[in-house]
């Protein structure tokens, strides 16, 4: 029993190293620093469009749009230590949440959910849901509810009105992240979608084929 | 050109700039946990306050300041509104009133320690950043066993963001040209987001894959031992500074279960 039980263990790491390999050609570990650019330009298409987001995660579901769940993983965390050696560390302590939406965007766009524009739906909401539950203890515990002006403001508003902390700082989080992540994974979409097949890696072609 | 990038390093001579980029890594994560693990406000005070020493031993203050100010002050107003006035508090003793302003003193208490908390954080990184050399850093963390294409991507995304930063420009001026309306309503320039990001990506793709053939025939997925421009020396005094900052992280997580 305990021979058999040890050797499908085994296997089962064989499966997730196999897993992880298969995401790291050449052309991944070429498009990880891409994709950590794009995230670092976000924020410039954002303020040259007069957008009030932040889109500083759309590289990392590129990422796993196109390479797979743990190159993207790799590039939300490496993007926020490119952010701190830029002159801006505060984003060290958010760095759960670019690992988990890099993991999330893989995983569902292997199952399928980015295949066309309405089912991005799911994608949209469930990675929403992530940043929030992953960010808000952050915010309560690391920042005293304190992040972004903007959010700050919704969150010392609620805050005023007798709500609680947590509760406040969800809220302000939902709301922020609904229309940014949210609206990032369509944003992601399109532009996988408009990138010739023949410059796409093979988990790409695999999803616009 | 290799130094070309767009990091807030500042070449100098100091005792900073000649540690290894790995045992400051480690310090700035050691002491921002211990910060965060332990409960009294004078442990972050004293360690923010050596810190900001240290930016005049590195002579990097000018550029750590204005960045920590910036970052510090917005941040300090907001605790104290959230924390301070507006949260109510457990223990209602008021430290200062204004008119029909209260400043609570449990909350006062609490902003307090975050604040400083967040300073040994900012301050730390910002020491880091400003006095390792990014190619320093490579070496030294593949001396350390770092695999050799985790730090290739780390440098290349240094190096990269110009180079994207400026095909950003280039095409955000090419899509104004043919009519792209930065006033246009919410959903005209959301959809211009597409227009700006895909001939981006699409020609940033098409380096990615010059680029990968590249590296492929230098030797990028070759194994065995690599040789290296820099010397990065790595002394025993750094070696032991390194398991004494592991050492008070346990000691912070002892004294906390314990207190």
């Amino acid at each position: 029993m305990s021979s058999t039980g040890t050797a499908s263990g085994e296997s089962r790491i064989d499966q997730l190293r196999e897993s992880i390999e298969t995401d790291f050609t050449t052309t991944t570990w070429v498009l990880i620093p891409l994709g950590i650019g794009i995230n670092a330009i976000g924020g410039f298409i954002a303020s040259t469009l007069k957008l009030p987001l932040f889109l500083d995660n759309i590289g990392t579901m590129l990422l796993g749009i196109l390479a797979g769940p743990w190159a993207a993983a790799l590039t939300g965390g490496l993007a926020n230590i490119v952010q701190a050696m830029l002159g801006n560390p505060v984003q060290l302590a958010f760095m759960p949440v670019p690992v988990a939406i890099g993991l999330v965007t893989g995983f569902l766009a292997r199952s399928g959910w980015f295949d066309n524009v309405k089912k991005v739906v799911v994608p949209a909401i469930v990675l929403t849901l992530v940043a929030t539950i992953i960010a808000t203890p952050i915010v309560v515990l690391v920042f005293g509810g304190v992040t972004s002006s903007g959010t700050s403001l919704v969150t010392a508003t609620l805050v005023a009105s007798g709500r609680s902390l947590v509760e406040s700082a969800a809220t302000a989080q939902i709301l922020v992240e609904l229309v940014d992540k949210g609206g990032s994974a369509f944003v992601a979409f399109f532009i996988a979608k408009s990138v010739p097949s023949r410059y796409l890696p093979p988990q790409g072609q695999d999803i616009f084929s | 050109m290799a130094d070309q990038d767009m990091t807030i390093y500042q070449p100098g001579e100091s005792i900073l700039h000649k540690m290894n980029p790995v045992t400051e890594v480690v310090l700035a994560t050691a002491l921002s946990l211990v910060v965060f693990i332990l409960n009294d406000y004078r442990v972050p005070l004293a360690l923010a306050l050596v810190m900001l020493a240290l930016l005049f031993v590195a002579r990097v203050h000018r550029l750590v300041l204005k960045l920590y100010v910036a970052v510090a002050v917005p941040f300090a107003f907001f605790l104290l509104l959230i924390q301070g006035i507006l949260l109510t508090p457990t223990d209602p003793t008021p430290l200062l009133t204004v008119g029909p302003v209260t400043v609570w003193q449990s909350g006062f208490e609490q902003a307090r320690l975050i604040f400083l908390r967040i300073s040994v954080l900012i301050l730390a990184f910002l020491l880091f950043a400003t006095t390792a050399q990014p190619q320093r850093l490579r070496v030294a963390l593949m001396e350390k066993g770092v695999p050799s294409k985790l730090a290739y991507v780390f440098i290349a995304s240094l190096q990269i963001i110009p180079e994207i930063r400026n095909r950003a420009t280039a095409i955000t001026e090419a899509q104004q040209a043919r009519g792209l309306d930065t006033e246009a309503d919410v959903r005209t320039r959301l959809s211009s987001i597409v227009a700006l990001l895909a001939p981006l990506l699409i020609s940033t793709l098409i380096v990615a894959n010059t680029r990968a053939l590249a590296l492929n025939a230098r030797g990028f997925q070759a194994t065995g031992e690599r040789t290296y421009l820099y010397d990065v020396p790595d002394p025993t005094g750094e070696r032991v500074l390194r398991y004494l900052s592991g050492v008070a992280v346990l000691g912070a997580i002892a004294w906390r279960v314990i207190a």
